[in-house]
């Protein structure tokens, strides 16, 4: 599994409900956060590193049943706090490969 | 045959009339505790859709995690004690009644063999067999048998109040003991001798049945037999004054439903003064006896549970998400108090600490579900040894991510989840801060990133989703000062080796 936001830099498990994102996918999500203006709550950086996704909507009783969390990680090397994440749903980010065929929920139903 | 007069004495009538009360309270908050968890297995991992028997209608989803705490029915209090899904109060009359069943049971085995009373229960030859048999295809033709010569039975009552005395009474303490979380841990060959927690259970229920058939075909004899005669020998001692005597059995029998009256009204009323007067009581038992009981577990691989049930949902903040997706790289534990270093800690600190301490130990949830699981973390000692508590400290507060208002409608209460223990426990073997769970790391349903495992305890106890612990001296001004978010809010029992 690829760590492109660096969590599991210092040789730690990656924990078993996070998956990794395929380029065509963390494209889809680069392009959400453009088209919703999003930007870093702490320093206002626009430019993020995609992470990992965690499926919300089996865990989580206040999100629907559609919904991830991708990590975002800010680029800005001065940021204090540069992780956050964005709520999306299926539909706008989960490329073809993951999701067109059903194949994302093998991995839904792996985390539940 | 003996010479004993095989009479009725005053002792055993007391007994069995403290006896009628006492097994009245432990079947009603029998049902209780089994409303929490309406279902039975014969298999230690509770697997949903694998019990032999449900007592629910309710069916879960399959596309949203649901916990235990949904699947809890509220039973009315005409079978149970008190009813409306007040677990903590039916643990609390539970364990109480069975200290004084215990008590009045040990008196009568005594009493029974200081006087020769044994004779009455004990059958004198193979041929009461015979007869018992006889007396069955006679009760089948709606006539009564012959009494025994010189006792108060016939031969199938007699055969077959020795085996609710002998054989059902102890049963029933042995298996409800093969529950206990702390007897299980310290002997785990014992819950094995039962098949396991489930069957144990199980077995415990099936007692139950047995009593309530028990008591169902005693009470018709009774009246067959002569009702005002009967209860004359129970409560004069010998068949006079019939009429008083009829009178005085439904007095006893008032008090006695008035007695579960006033518990149930009390117990729903009044839950935190019921937990207080019958939690001093049971307490002090429950420490003498059980508190000094190690974990010695160490389950086969092969037995690990391939699910394992929920009970509280992960916290719905936006917070725990972030640091979810992001692997807990940003979550922290605060150790502070009473100590002389606090500290606070990443998780690979944490790791860094020691190698890993791994157990496969068998979970007891409250609600009476159970499951094996394996689980890797840091000596909860350790951390004590880093921070190094200071005399005053006599207790430790696990404080959590999970807040009930928000992110557990089933729950009877709101607010942050947080428990707190005794000192002690913090040194008992296989007490562990777990971030690992059957070889991966802790899911975020069972706790993530960080929980607690303290084996000789009931699952709430162990606190998940930690943030942070607190060593203190005295717990009365956390939440509303009894120990712990559920003993606060649903009045379970601060220590609950049981």
């Amino acid at each position: 599994m690829s760590d492109p936001a660096g969590n599991a830099a210092d040789g730690a498990m990656v924990r078993p409900e996070l998956f990794a994102l395929d380029s065509a996918s963390r494209e889809r999500v680069l392009e959400q956060i453009a088209a919703k203006g999003g930007y870093c709550e702490s320093c206002g950086e626009k430019d993020f590193d995609i992470g990992h996704a965690l499926f919300l909507g089996f865990l989580f009783l206040d999100e629907d049943s559609d919904a991830y969390m991708v990590a975002l990680t800010c680029r800005n090397p001065e940021c204090a706090k540069p992780r956050t994440g964005i709520v999306l749903p299926e539909k706008d980010f989960l490329s073809a490969a993951l999701c067109g065929d059903g194949s994302a929920w093998p991995l839904r139903a792996r985390h539940r | 045959m003996t010479e004993t007069v095989l009479d009725y004495p005053a002792w055993l009538r007391i007994d069995h009339w403290l006896n009628v009360l006492f097994l009245t309270l432990l079947l009603r908050s029998g049902i209780e505790i089994l409303s929490t968890h309406p279902k039975l297995y014969w298999h230690d991992d509770s697997k949903p859709g694998t019990e032999w028997a449900r007592f629910t209608t309710k069916k879960m989803p399959t596309d949203r995690l649901y916990d235990t705490l949904d699947e809890e029915e509220d039973y009315s209090p005409l079978i149970s004690l008190p009813g409306h899904k007040k677990l903590g109060m039916g643990r609390h009359w539970h364990f109480i009644a069975v200290i004084g069943w215990i008590l009045v049971g040990l008196s009568y085995y005594l009493l029974l063999f200081a006087t020769g009373q044994w004779h009455r229960y004990w059958p004198q030859s193979w041929a009461t067999f015979a007869e018992a048999w006889n007396d069955i295809i006679t009760y089948m033709t709606f006539n009564l048998p012959p009494l025994l010569p010189n006792e108060p039975l016939d031969a199938i009552q007699k055969l077959t109040y020795a085996g609710v005395i002998f054989l059902l009474a102890p049963f029933q303490i042995l298996t409800g003991a093969a529950q206990s979380p702390a007897i299980e841990a310290r002997f785990p060959w014992f819950v094995r001798l039962w098949g396991g927690r489930q069957c144990a259970r199980s077995l415990h229920f099936l007692g139950l049945v047995a009593f309530l058939i028990f008591i169902a075909i005693h009470v018709s004899m009774v009246f067959f037999w002569g009702w005002g005669q009967l209860n004359a020998s129970m409560i004069f001692g010998s068949v006079r004054n019939v009429a008083w005597a009829t009178v005085c059995s439904f007095l006893i029998i008032g008090a006695i439903v008035a007695i579960h009256v006033a518990a149930t009204v009390w117990s729903l009323r009044r839950p935190a003064q019921v937990r207080r007067i019958l939690g001093a009581v049971i307490t002090r038992a429950r420490l003498i006896l059980l508190r000094p009981l190690d974990s010695r577990q160490n389950y086969p691989e092969r037995m690990l549970s391939d699910e394992h049930r929920v009970n509280g949902k992960p916290p719905c903040s936006t917070r725990y998400k972030v640091m979810a997706v992001h692997n807990f790289v940003d979550w922290r534990l605060r150790v502070g108090g009473l100590v002389e270093q606090p500290a606070t800690l990443d998780l690979a600190a944490i790791r860094a600490m020691a190698e890993p301490e791994g157990q496969r130990v068998l979970h007891n949830c409250v609600q009476g579900w159970s499951s094996i699981g394996e689980w890797k973390g840091i000596p909860l000692a350790l951390v004590a040894d880093l921070v190094r508590p200071l005399p005053q400290a006599r207790f430790v507060c696990f404080l959590t991510m999970q807040d009930n208002s928000r992110d557990e409608p089933s729950s009877q209460g709101e607010g942050q989840f947080y428990e707190v223990m005794d000192l002690e426990l913090v040194y008992k073997p296989q007490t562990i801060l777990a971030y690992e769970m059957n070889g991966n790391l802790l899911p975020i349903k069972h706790g993530a990133p960080l929980r607690l495992r303290v084996e000789t305890q009931v699952g709430f106890k162990m606190a998940k989703w930690i943030y942070q612990i607190e060593f203190i001296d005295d717990l009365r001004g956390i939440g509303y000062g009894l120990g712990g978010w559920r003993e606060d809010n649903i009045h379970y029992d601060k220590d609950v080796e049981i």
